[in-house]
């Protein structure tokens, strides 16, 4: 039984202050991408070493999580779990706002932006870029095709979810391509990128279903069962231990070779070794699993909205990883040998990011923001009141 | 607020809608000027038909109640928003990616007078469409390796002399700003 | 084909336009132009010979420079090198220490090629990987993809130096840029500038003509190619490593 869905009435201060901040965001997004177009990446940090930067960081981050955002709709179209079908709309909807924002600093951030039309007058099949073009538009025709299904038409809503949720599979696999199939960059180089960046999808996704959904559900003052916390909760596990099982295979699989012995090494010993067992394994898994597993804190809102925060944070270290510590390991091209040149070969590259970089990705933060709140203010998206079923008692660690 | 609300959430739309009709291919710049208040067509007769939709619309965000929504009033409704949002969506994404308008305008303009004796082709084909040329010409350099150097620049520059007298006049004229010379060398 | 149909139009009226209005632009025809593109029977590859390569020498980086106008910034970070000097030491102490140049290694499966999204790198008929500026978008994908950092993005605008190569258009900002194997020289019938400044450590040629000397070269003495484990299939070889 889902209760009446509403808008949210969008007139108290709060609401204009977070809509303020977010076009505050937007605004110094545009400035910051307005600066670096005009004057060249030069002002950036970026290097011929760390190619990408923390702008690409932003917009994975938000494009892996706007994947994943779809998981509570999935779950009740595609699997059946009905007690979260009133969160479908939600779900869906966040799916774009999230893809929006991610897609805009992806673009954004390109040399020539002025020129990324190009990518849909001239494709190349082989390039996991052309692909993620359609991948991504893709996307978001079958989300609104959700949507509408949803809104209007019951019956087409199994159909139209289940091409969504194997789509999603397809788009995150294609973003995690992006990095796994590049065999020159050992850090990343591996078929198991793009299941791992799936299972961080799922978790992060998920992650800012609860954030948002609880958040917004306290804010206006609707109710939400507690049951719902928990079945959350248990996702949440669910996929941060998914995340955790494909980080062992991967390291194992690679520990168990020699020729990965020195970029193992360097990955867990290294200078990026603080972000990879803060970032990666401990805000990534760890520390999530180790609230969420806690008997108080897991079974209390605060608790999971914590381990919510602490997964997107985790989700962040993950994909500032795979970029970071992917482009700052020098290429091997003789191995064996120490490689030294003025082109800085051989040698691993620093990189701090500029405030032009982070005001743009934050940019995309906006957007995605923006279109979440703009969307519940003018769209039946949340149920009145979040209930969950009598019959239904959901896990407890 | 009814008001400040219909304002930023119908009119795009309508604005746009006219604006197409009146100038169709200008340029962005040009859309809104057209708009502007006292064109008649920015306040097509269309706006009022579609109204009682609209109002369902705003009706549920009045403060009354939480539960003001009554699908079977307003039966389209949500159909009829998330198409619009929609369309709003892609119509911002053009809109963000279009970026230059060009000024169409007849008139005169000086340039310098060619020294040779015949262009590669007549001249009212040259003004239309040098950058076709220019630009099939670059596709075969660059990927093909054509090198042929009588549809290259360094040739134009042997009847056009000089760049800021011929190119650049008409050019900066007619408001356009080819990047070729960022890059490519026109010899003094 | 459409570079036929578009020479079979331009062919009457051009050639005949062209006769008369190229008579100052000569220093263009001087050198022999390639009218028909790239060949597909050809294919462009390098022999260096690191046992000729002394440690001090630059004479291909700077030759490199002048000839294709190749920026510096003053920052080691984002200089372009188009061509560059490494050093090598074996780690465990037990081989001589080797310098020799690395650039673009124009490989027949080019990685940057393949990620490229808009086709802009591409690989041309002779074997010559290049970048499409005009079609470029700067993505930096192919940066990502190349396991011989043969490319750098261009950071900073650029403008032509002052006793540059006017021949060679400088790349804007936000572009990727390579080794071309000075492949306007190449369609002028002349070697690459590295190897023409070399003293005699590089040999260039066509791989696919049995009696060109490269060719001749790789069949007698033994070479190698960097990462060949990659598959790639560089021509950039290199002999005595």
């Amino acid at each position: 039984m889902i209760s009446k869905f509403t808008a949210i009435e969008g007139r108290s201060p709060g609401y204009f202050a977070l809509l303020g901040l977010f076009g505050l965001l937007l605004a110094l997004g545009a400035a910051a991408f307005l600066y670096v177009e005009l004057q060249g990446h030069g002002v950036t940090n970026m290097t011929n070493q760390v190619i990408w930067g923390l702008p690409h960081i932003f917009a994975i981050s938000l494009l892996v999580m706007a994947s994943g955002a779809l998981n509570l709709a999935s779950m009740s179209t595609v699997f059946g779990a009905y007690h979260y079908k009133q969160f479908g709309r939600f779900s869906a909807f966040l799916a774009i706002a999230l893809l929006s924002g991610g897609l805009a600093v992806l673009v954004l951030d390109l040399g020539r932006p002025d020129r990324m039309l190009l990518t849909m007058i001239h494709m190349n099949f082989s390039s996991m870029f052309t692909w993620n073009v359609f991948l991504y538009s893709g996307f978001l025709i079958l989300c609104f095709l959700y949507l509408w299904s949803m809104f209007q038409h019951e019956k087409f809503t199994k159909i139209a979810g289940s091409a969504a949720f194997a789509w999603r599979l397809i788009l995150t696999t294609g973003t995690g391509s992006i990095f796994g199939v590049i065999h020159a960059r050992e850090v990343f180089h591996s078929a198991i990128t793009a299941p791992t960046f799936i299972a961080v999808s799922l978790t992060s996704g998920t992650a800012v279903s609860v954030l948002l959904l609880l958040g917004v559900f306290r804010a206006t003052g609707r109710e939400f069962d507690q049951k719902l916390v928990q079945g959350l909760r248990n996702t949440l596990i669910f996929f941060t231990l998914l995340v955790l099982y494909l980080l062992i295979v991967e390291k194992f699989t690679k520990s168990y070779s020699p020729a990965f012995y020195e970029v193992e090494s360097w990955i867990l010993t290294g200078p990026y070794a603080w972000l990879y067992w803060g970032g990666v394994v401990g805000a990534g898994v760890l520390l999530p699993l180790a609230i969420l597993f806690n008997r108080s804190l897991g079974n209390s809102p605060s608790g999971v909205v914590a381990a919510s925060v602490v997964s997107i944070v985790g989700e962040f270290a993950f994909v500032s990883h795979v970029l970071l510590a992917g482009q700052s390991y020098p290429f091997n091209m003789f191995p064996g040998y120490r490689m030294s040149s003025p082109f800085l070969d051989g040698q691993t590259a620093s990189y701090v990011p500029s405030f032009p970089e982070f005001f743009l990705g934050m940019g995309g933060v906006a957007i995605a923001a923006l279109i979440f709140l703009v969307g519940i203010r003018f769209f039946r998206l949340l149920p009145e009141k979040a209930e969950a079923p009598e019959s239904w008692h959901p896990w407890n660690p | 607020m009814q008001n400040l609300i219909e304002m930023t959430t119908n009119d795009p739309f309508q604005r746009d809608e006219s604006a197409g009709r009146i100038a169709p291919g200008v340029g962005f710049r040009t859309r809104r000027r057209v708009t502007g208040g006292s064109d008649v067509f920015a306040n097509p007769p269309k706006a009022g038909s579609s109204g009682l939709t609209r109002r369902g619309w705003l009706e549920q965000a009045t403060p009354s109640k939480l539960g003001a929504t009554d699908p079977e009033r307003i039966k389209g409704g949500e159909a009829v928003k998330l198409t619009r949002f929609g369309w709003g969506f892609l119509l911002a994404a053009l809109l963000a990616t279009s970026g230059g308008a060009t000024a169409l305008a007849g008139g005169p303009v000086e340039l310098q007078k060619a020294k040779g004796e015949a262009c590669l082709k007549p001249t009212d084909w040259m003004r239309r469409n040098h950058m076709d040329f220019l630009k099939h010409s670059r596709e075969d350099t660059v990927r093909e390796g054509v090198r042929n150097a009588k549809e290259s620049f360094l040739n134009c520059k042997s009847c056009h002399v000089s760049r800021e007298q011929f190119c650049d006049r008409c050019h900066n004229y007619a408001s356009v700003k080819p990047d070729c010379f960022e890059c490519h060398n026109y010899p003094k | 084909m459409t570079v036929m149909d578009r020479r079979k139009v331009l062919g009457l009226g051009g050639a005949l336009a062209a006769g008369v209005a190229l008579a100052p632009g000569l220093h263009l025809i001087a050198a022999p132009q390639a009218p028909d593109g790239a060949s597909a029977g050809r294919r462009w590859g390098m022999l260096i010979d690191v046992t000729k390569c002394s440690s001090g020498c630059t004479a291909c980086i700077d030759a490199c420079r002048k000839e294709n106008n190749v920026p510096l910034f003053n920052n080691p970070q984002r200089d372009i090198h188009w061509i560059r000097k490494v050093e090598l030491q074996d780690k465990a102490g037990r081989k001589p220490a080797v310098s020799l140049p690395v650039l673009c290694n124009h490989c027949e499966n080019p990685p940057c090629v393949h990620v490229c999204p808009t086709e802009a790198s591409f690989i041309r008929k002779d074997g010559v990987v290049l970048v499409d500026m005009h079609r470029c978008i700067g993505c930096r994908y192919c940066m990502i993809a190349c396991p011989y950092k043969a490319r750098s993005l261009v950071y900073h605008p650029t403008s032509l130096p002052k006793n540059g190569n006017p021949d060679v258009p400088i790349r804007g900002k936000g572009v990727v840029e390579k080794c071309t194997f000075c492949v306007h020289r190449l369609d002028a019938g002349r070697p690459p500038a590295c190897v023409e400044a070399c003293p005699g450590a590089m040999l260039f040629g066509d791989l696919n003509d049995p009696g060109s000397p490269i060719a001749k070269r790789l069949k007698e003495v033994p070479t190698q190619v960097i990462r060949a484990d990659l598959g790639l299939k560089p021509q950039v070889h290199y002999q005595g490593l």
